[in-house]
């Protein structure tokens, strides 16, 4: 429970923190709510040898409106994207699923962009902005790239970003309008999901995003190309676990788990119909 | 001497307890005082019947499923596996039937 030594600096702006991290090397890592990353350190999982505190860059702490487009900087907490009007009002399905992540401890200390980097595929949020097709902004030594969700998840924990590269804002679409939900299966209200999906739906249009599904988020691709050529919702809904690749845990098999993704799925898109 | 000071109760094949078997059951009623239903505080004897009361009532919901029996902790995954393996055995002998 206790980690392995290391040094700790803090940036006082995302160009420090770039420069601060390029000067470490690859053992160097950013630290921002550190609910994620500390955990991992105590159990030795992690053993990064610098930290960069980004922490006290308010200045990534933000959610606007950017045409058709929410922008959301990297630092905003849970608490502030669940509680947010403008996301209420323009994404609702990320506000609420924001308000999932864990308990209200953990939603004051953890950042969207710190879930989001993390890339735990049983994390609410990875999965909810790779349903609502958001792009990811990275900044590194050589400037700013956009990256699509969908081409953001590299494997367990691992992300496109590099080393050096760090998570600034994330844009999600605004939904117009969409039906939604976010269906979490789990016995205790602050654990992470057994299996979660996150859906909306506008028309034929969907997007249907699966947590827990495999060593990455999933988009259930199969699910939306059904709905768009006319299937009904139970149909579509048993696409959903195809092309997943779930573990098997105490919580639930894999067979489970692929239940579980389609009744989930169903009830979302039900939800979402509605 | 040694046979004297042997301890006779040593493992639990000597020591043969009592049981309720050897006692009989009696019963008697002496409802409290103290209060309107008349009940008493036993330790938590109470709480001994809840696990076997509960699972009890999760087989009973299922029986419609042919579910007879699911070993504790009725977790949902253990539930989830119970009628599982109920429609299995059901698809399985009207099979036998169909094919009798």
């Amino acid at each position: 429970m206790i980690p392995a030594q290391f040094d700790y600096v803090r940036a006082e702006s995302a160009d420090e923190a770039i420069s601060l991290i390029g000067q470490h090397g690859d053992e160097a890592k950013f630290i921002a709510g550190g609910h994620s990353l500390l955990p991992l350190m105590k159990l030795r999982l992690a053993q990064p040898t610098v930290l960069v505190d980004i922490g006290r860059l308010s200045d990534l702490s933000y959610i606007r409106e950017d045409g058709d487009m929410i922008a959301i900087g990297a630092m905003t907490r849970h608490m502030d994207v669940e509680n947010s009007p403008v996301l209420k009002e323009h994404a609702p399905l990320l506000a609420h699923a924001a308000s999932h992540v864990g308990d209200p401890q953990v939603r004051h200390r953890g950042t969207i962009g710190g879930s989001i980097a993390h890339s735990d595929s049983a994390s609410d949020l990875p999965a909810t902005t790779l349903a609502m097709g958001a792009t990811y902004v990275a900044q590194g030594p050589n400037g700013t790239r956009e990256i699509a969700a969908a081409d953001f998840f590299q494997g367990f924990l691992t992300t496109t970003l590099a080393p050096d590269e760090l998570l600034t804002e994330i844009r999600v679409p605004k939904m117009g309008g969409a039906g939604w939900s976010f269906q979490k299966f789990n016995r205790r209200a602050q654990d992470w999901a057994i299996v979660g999906v996150a859906a909306w739906r506008n028309g034929t249009e969907s997007g249907v995003g699966l947590v827990n599904m495999g060593s990455v988020p999933i988009l259930a691709t199969g699910v939306s190309s059904a709905i768009a050529s006319g299937a009904s919702i139970e149909d579509a809904a048993g696409e959903a676990a195809t092309g997943t690749d779930p573990t098997a845990d105490l919580n639930a098999s894999i067979e489970y788990r692929e239940h579980l993704a389609r009744i989930l799925t169903k009830r979302a898109l039900t939800e979402a119909t509605s | 001497m040694t046979d004297l000071y042997e301890l006779r109760t040593n493992s639990m094949e000597t020591s043969v307890g009592s049981t309720a078997a050897d006692n009989g059951v009696h019963g008697g009623v002496t409802p409290s005082p103290n209060n309107s239903l008349g009940v008493k505080g036993v330790g938590e004897a109470g709480i001994i019947g809840a696990a076997p009361c509960t699972m009890n009532a999760v087989v009973d919901a299922l029986s419609g499923l042919d579910v007879h029996d699911i070993q504790m902790p009725a977790s949902p995954l253990n539930v989830w596996n119970a009628t599982q393996q109920a429609t299995a055995l059901q698809a399985q002998a009207t099979n036998q039937e169909n094919n009798a």
